[in-house]
C-alpha cells in the first residue's frame, strides 16, 4: 500500500477533483457514442501536470513515484477507465520514452511535451516478449509493411510508437503521426475503453521518415520492454479502480434492494457473492500497489496485470449479476464496467498470452 | 469474408452433436428425423439471414433500442420457427421443447440477440399452450401459423417481471412477500388492469403478450393469473425501451397499463392456477434458455476457430499453438455437457412433462378430430371453458404427470439453464483471450458475444435462484426449513 503521506492525500484528492470536473459528466455518453478521444480533458490534465508526473524534478517533472501513478490512475478510473487509460497510457509511455535517454528519444520526448500532444501505442501481436514478434519490417528505405497489431490511445494530432524489426531480425521503435491517414483507418468501435480510441494499424509497403526511428536494436528492446511494464501498471490501476467502483455500487444497490422477503445483501448466498467482490478487490489493492512500490520489474508487473484484471472482469460481471436485469442496462453504469475491464485483461496482450511470457521470464530466472 | 462454414463443428449433423439422438434414431426414427429437419432449416436460416446482419443489427439497435428487423423476421415464416410449437392441426409446427431447443441453439450460433426474438416469442407461446386453453389455441394461435404461412409475423411476449420483484415473481416461496405493483382488478365482464412491467423482450413488438398479475395484490400466491393482452388495447401502452448491453436484436420493454380492460374470455386457464403455470412455463423454457446459452458459447466457439485459423501469433498460425489448441478443446467439452443438459430438460419434459397431455385420447379427439370451426361455436367454447372440462383436465393431469418427474423437470431446467449460461461467459471470455487485443474490436464479433452471454445468466430466473430451485427440488424438506 502507498504511504499515508499528505502527498499521496492530496494527489488522489485532485485526482478526484479532476474526475468530477472533466470526467464524470461526459464518460457516459462519451462511451455510447464513442470511441472518440476526450481532447478537453486530456488538455485539463496536460494543464495540471499528469504527463510530467513520473518524470524526474531534475527532468522539469514532479518526481512522483510508480505508486503515486497507479494512486492517480485508479481514482481516475472509479469514474472512467477509458479516460484513465487515456492517461495511464500517455504517462506510461513518456516515462518510458524519458528513462531510455538516447539523443533521439529525448527529441522526439521534448517534442511530444512541448506539443501537448497525447501518445499511443501500437500494441503488435504477441506471444513472447522475448523479442519483438511483429511482421513489420523496415527496409534500407526506411519502408515499413506488415500488420503492427492494435493500436490505443489514437487521438487527433497525437503520436503512436511501434516497433518493428528489419530483414535481419533487427528490432527498431518508431513514432509515428496518428493522424497520417494512410496508416490509420481511424478509430474502430472496440468493446470498452471508448475514450481511448483504439485502431489496427496499417503499415502495409508505407514509407516513414528515418527520423521517426526512434531507437534500433537492444534500445529497441529496451523500449518495448519498459512501455510493457508501465503499460501493465496503467491497467492493472484501471481494473483496480474499475473493480473497486463496481463493489461499491453492488453492495449499494444489494443493501437496498428487497427480494426474496429481505434486503438482498441479507441473503447469504449473496454474502458470498459480495464478499468475494470485496475480497477480490482488496487483494487488487494491495497486489497493485505492493508491485508498484518494488522497482518495475517486468515480471511482476505482468504478474500483478493477469491477477488484477482477471479479478477485475469476475468482479465487474458478478456486480452485473447482483443489479439483475437492471446490471444489464446501460443506466446503471455497471455494464459499461463489465465491457471496460474485459478490454483491459486483453492489454497490453491478452491473460491468456500473457501466462505464457511470464512462465518463460520464469523459466529465465531458473537459468 | 468469414467462413464459418469452414468450422467443422458447425457442419456437424445433429446426431454427431448428440449422440443419445444416434441412439434413439432407429428406435424413434420419426422424431429424430423431425429434429434433424428442424435443425437444418435453422442452420440455413442463421447462416443465410441472421450472420450476415447480426453486426449490423448490434450497431443499429446501439443507436436505437427500439429498432427491429422486421425484414428479417419476415424471411423466417417460411421456415415457422414462430409458430414451431403451435399444434399441427392449428397448421402450427407441431413440434415440442426439444425441437425449438435445438432450433435456438443453431440461431443462436448466428447472433443471439436476433434470436432471442424467436426465443422470447415462445415464452409468450408456450404460457397458452401449456396452459391447454383450447380457447386461445383457435384464436391466437391459429392467427400465429397463419402469419407464419402468409408472411405476416405475428409476435408474442410474456410479461412476468416487474419494477421491485424480478426473482419474488419467479418463485412462488417468495411470491407471498413480493412488493407487486400489477393488479388485474375483477369488473364486470373482465378486469381492469394497472400496472407495469419491466424488461419483457418483445415488449415493444409483440401482437399478444401473456401477461401475468394477481388479482388481489396482498394473496398473490393465492391469485395469480395469467391473461392475454393486445397491442392497442386501450389502456396499453409501451414505455421505455432498454438500452441493454447486448442481444440488442430483441428488444427489452415496459408495458404500461391504466385502466386497461381485459375481457373475461382472455383468461388463460383458471383465475388463481398461475402459480402453478409460471413453474409449468419455466420448467419448459428454461431447457431452451440453456440451448440459446450453448447456441451463444457455440457462436463464439467457432468465430474464434475460425480467427485462430487466420492470424498468426509469434510468427506461427494460432491454431498450431498447444496452448490454443487445449482451450479450444476445452470449449467444445463444455459446449458438448450444456449441449447434453439442455436435452436433458427438454427431452424430459416433452415426455414426462404437460406435452404428455397433449398426445392423450382426449385431447387428440378435441384438437385433430374435432373440426377448429366447431370448436369456435359458441356452444364448444363454453363448453370447453365448463368446469366439467377443467375437471377432465385436473383428471388428466394427476394420471399422466407423475409429482417425481415433475420436480425433475424442474431440476433438470435449471441444471441446463445455470450450466449453459456459464459455459456462454466462459467460452466467450476464453475466446478474448485467444485472439487477443484486436477481437476487442466490434467487427470480429467476439466482444459481442461476450455482451450477449451476459445476460443469460440473468434473464429466466438468475443463476442464482435457480441453483436453488434446484436444490428445493433435490431436497423438498430441506428446504421447506430454509432461513
Ligand atoms: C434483457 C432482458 C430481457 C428480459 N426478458 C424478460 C421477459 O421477456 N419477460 C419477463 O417477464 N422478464 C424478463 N426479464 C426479466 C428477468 O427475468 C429478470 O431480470 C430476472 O428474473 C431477475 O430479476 P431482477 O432483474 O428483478 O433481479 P432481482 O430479483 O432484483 O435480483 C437481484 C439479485 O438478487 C439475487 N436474489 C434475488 N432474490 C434472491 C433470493 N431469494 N435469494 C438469493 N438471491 C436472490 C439475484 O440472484 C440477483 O443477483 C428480462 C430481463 C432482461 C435483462
Amino acid at each position: 500500500m502507498p504511504n499515508e503521506t499528505n502527498r499521496y492525500r492530496e494527489l488522489e484528492l485532485s485526482a478526484s477533483k479532476f474526475a468530477a470536473r472533466w470526467i464524470e459528466p461526459f464518460a457516459a455518453e462519451l462511451d455510447h457514442t464513442g470511441p472518440a478521444f476526450p481532447t478537453q480533458a486530456f488538455a485539463a490534465g496536460i494543464e495540471a501536470g499528469f504527463d510530467r508526473l513520473l518524470l524526474p524534478e531534475s527532468a522539469g517533472g514532479s518526481g512522483f513515484e510508480l505508486s503515486d501513478f497507479c494512486a492517480l490512475i485508479r481514482t481516475l478510473a472509479q469514474t472512467c477507465a477509458g479516460h484513465a487509460m487515456v492517461f495511464g497510457v500517455h504517462i506510461a509511455l513518456v516515462k518510458s520514452l524519458s528513462e531510455l535517454a538516447t539523443e533521439n528519444s529525448r527529441v522526439l520526448l521534448e517534442r511530444v511535451l512541448a506539443s501537448g500532444r497525447p501518445v499511443g501505442i501500437a500494441l503488435p501481436d504477441m506471444i513472447s516478449l522475448d523479442r519483438i514478434e511483429t511482421e513489420l519490417k523496415i527496409d534500407p528505405a526506411a519502408k515499413i509493411s506488415g500488420p503492427a497489431g492494435l493500436a490505443i490511445n489514437l487521438a487527433p494530432n497525437g503520436f503512436i510508437i511501434a516497433f518493428a524489426q528489419n530483414d535481419k531480425g533487427v528490432p527498431a521503435a518508431l513514432m509515428i503521426e496518428s493522424d497520417a491517414k494512410d496508416l490509420l483507418a481511424g478509430p474502430e468501435l472496440a468493446i470498452g475503453l471508448r475514450a481511448m480510441p483504439a485502431a489496427e494499424l496499417k503499415l502495409e509497403g508505407k514509407s516513414i521518415g528515418r527520423a521517426n526511428i526512434v531507437c534500433e536494436s537492444e534500445q529497441a528492446l529496451k523500449l518495448f520492454r519498459s512501455i510493457i511494464v508501465n503499460v501493465c501498471f496503467a491497467v492493472s490501476a484501471s481494473s483496480l479502480g474499475t473493480m473497486e467502483k463496481a463493489s461499491q455500487k453492488a453492495f449499494a444497490y444489494a443493501n437496498e434492494r428487497y427480494q426474496g422477503s429481505r434486503m438482498i445483501i441479507d441473503h447469504s448466498h449473496l454474502k458470498n457473492i459480495l464478499g468475494a467482490i470485496s475480497a477480490k478487490a482488496a487483494a487488487g489493492r494491495g497486489a497493485v500497489f505492493n508491485a508498484a512500490s518494488d522497482p518495475a520489474d517486468f515480471l511482476s508487473a505482468l504478474q500483478t496485470k493477469v491477477r488484477v484484471t482477471d479479478s477485475a472482469v469476475q468482479v465487474c460481471a458478478d456486480a452485473v449479476q447482483i443489479l439483475g436485469g437492471y446490471g444489464y442496462m446501460r443506466e446503471y453504469g455497471l455494464e459499461k464496467m463489465m465491457r471496460d475491464s474485459a478490454l483491459l485483461s486483453l492489454l497490453p496482450l491478452s491473460n491468456a498470452r500473457a501466462e505464457l511470457a511470464i512462465a518463460d521470464a520464469e523459466k529465465k530466472k531458473l537459468g | 469474408m468469414n467462413d464459418y462454414l469452414n468450422v467443422e463443428i458447425s457442419r456437424r449433423s445433429l446426431l454427431e452433436m448428440a449422440p443419445r439422438l444416434k441412439i434413439l434414431s432407429p428406435l424413434m426414427p420419426d422424431y429424430v428425423a423431425a429434429l434433424e429437419e428442424w435443425q437444418a432449416k435453422a442452420r440455413e436460416y442463421a447462416e443465410k439471414y441472421i450472420r450476415p446482419n447480426a453486426l449490423a443489427i448490434d450497431l443499429k439497435c446501439s443507436k436505437d433500442p427500439r429498432y427491429v428487423d422486421w425484414d428479417l423476421i419476415k424471411k423466417s415464416t417460411p421456415y415457422g420457427f414462430l409458430s414451431l410449437l403451435v399444434p399441427k392441426s392449428l397448421g402450427g409446427g407441431g413440434q415440442m421443447c426439444t425441437a425449438f431447443a435445438i432450433v435456438m441453439e443453431e440461431l443462436c450460433a448466428g447472433c443471439a440477440g436476433i434470436a432471442n426474438i424467436f426465443g422470447a416469442n415462445a415464452l409468450g407461446v408456450s404460457g397458452i399452450l401449456l396452459g391447454m386453453d383450447f380457447y386461445h389455441y383457435d384464436r391466437a394461435l391459429f392467427e400465429l401459423a397463419e402469419g407464419d404461412r402468409k408472411g405476416e409475423p405475428v409476435i408474442f411476449a410474456a410479461a412476468i417481471t416487474e419494477p421491485l420483484a424480478g426473482s419474488d415473481v419467479e418463485d412462488p416461496v417468495y411470491l407471498k412477500s413480493a412488493k407487486l405493483m400489477t393488479e388485474l382488478k375483477p369488473v364486470k365482464g373482465g378486469y381492469l388492469v394497472n400496472g407495469r412491467k419491466v424488461f419483457i423482450s418483445n415488449g415493444s413488438i409483440a401482437k399478444y403478450t401473456t401477461l401475468i398479475a394477481p388479482t388481489d395484490k396482498k394473496r398473490p400466491v393465492e391469485s395469480m393469473s395469467a391473461v392475454l393482452v393486445k397491442q392497442g388495447d386501450q389502456g396499453f401502452s409501451i414505455g421505455r425501451v432498454e438500452e441493454k448491453m447486448g442481444m440488442k436484436g430483441c428488444p427489452a420493454a415496459e408495458q404500461v397499463f391504466e385502466d386497461c380492460f381485459v375481457p373475461k374470455e382472455n383468461l388463460i386457464g383458471e383465475e388463481g392456477i398461475a402459480v402453478n403455470f409460471i413453474e409449468v412455463v419455466l420448467g419448459a423454457s428454461r431447457g431452451p434458455v440453456g440451448a440459446i446459452a450453448t447456441g451463444t458459447a457455440r457462436g463464439a466457439f467457432e468465430r474464434v476457430v475460425e480467427f485462430a485459423k487466420n492470424h498468426k501469433a509469434g510468427g506461427r498460425r494460432l491454431i498450431d499453438q498447444q496452448w490454443v489448441q487445449i482451450k479450444l478443446a476445452e470449449m467444445a467439452r463444455k459446449i458438448h455437457l450444456a449441449r447434453q443438459a439442455y436435452l436433458d430438460s427438454t427431452m424430459s419434459f416433452d415426455f414426462t412433462g404437460t406435452p404428455k397431455l397433449m398426445s392423450t385420447l382426449t385431447t387428440k379427439m378435441l384438437l385433430d378430430l374435432t373440426p377448429r370451426w366447431v370448436r369456435k361455436t359458441a356452444p364448444f367454447t363454453k363448453f370447453l371453458r365448463s368446469k366439467t372440462v377443467q375437471k377432465i383436465k385436473e383428471r388428466m393431469v394427476e394420471k399422466e404427470l407423475k409429482p417425481q418427474d415433475q420436480r425433475d423437470i424442474q431440476v433438470y431446467s435449471s441444471l441446463a439453464k445455470v450450466t449453459g449460461s456459464d459455459v456462454a461467459m466462459e467460452v466467450a471470455y476464453q475466446a478474448l483471450q485467444i485472439a487477443g487485443a484486436s477481437s476487442s474490436l466490434h467487427r470480429y464479433e467476439l466482444e459481442k458475444i461476450y455482451r450477449d452471454a451476459k445476460l443469460t445468466q440473468i434473464y429466466e430466473g438468475t443463476n442464482q435462484l435457480n441453483r436453488h430451485n434446484m436444490f428445493i427440488n433435490f431436497f423438498p424438506e430441506e428446504a421447506a426449513h430454509a432461513e
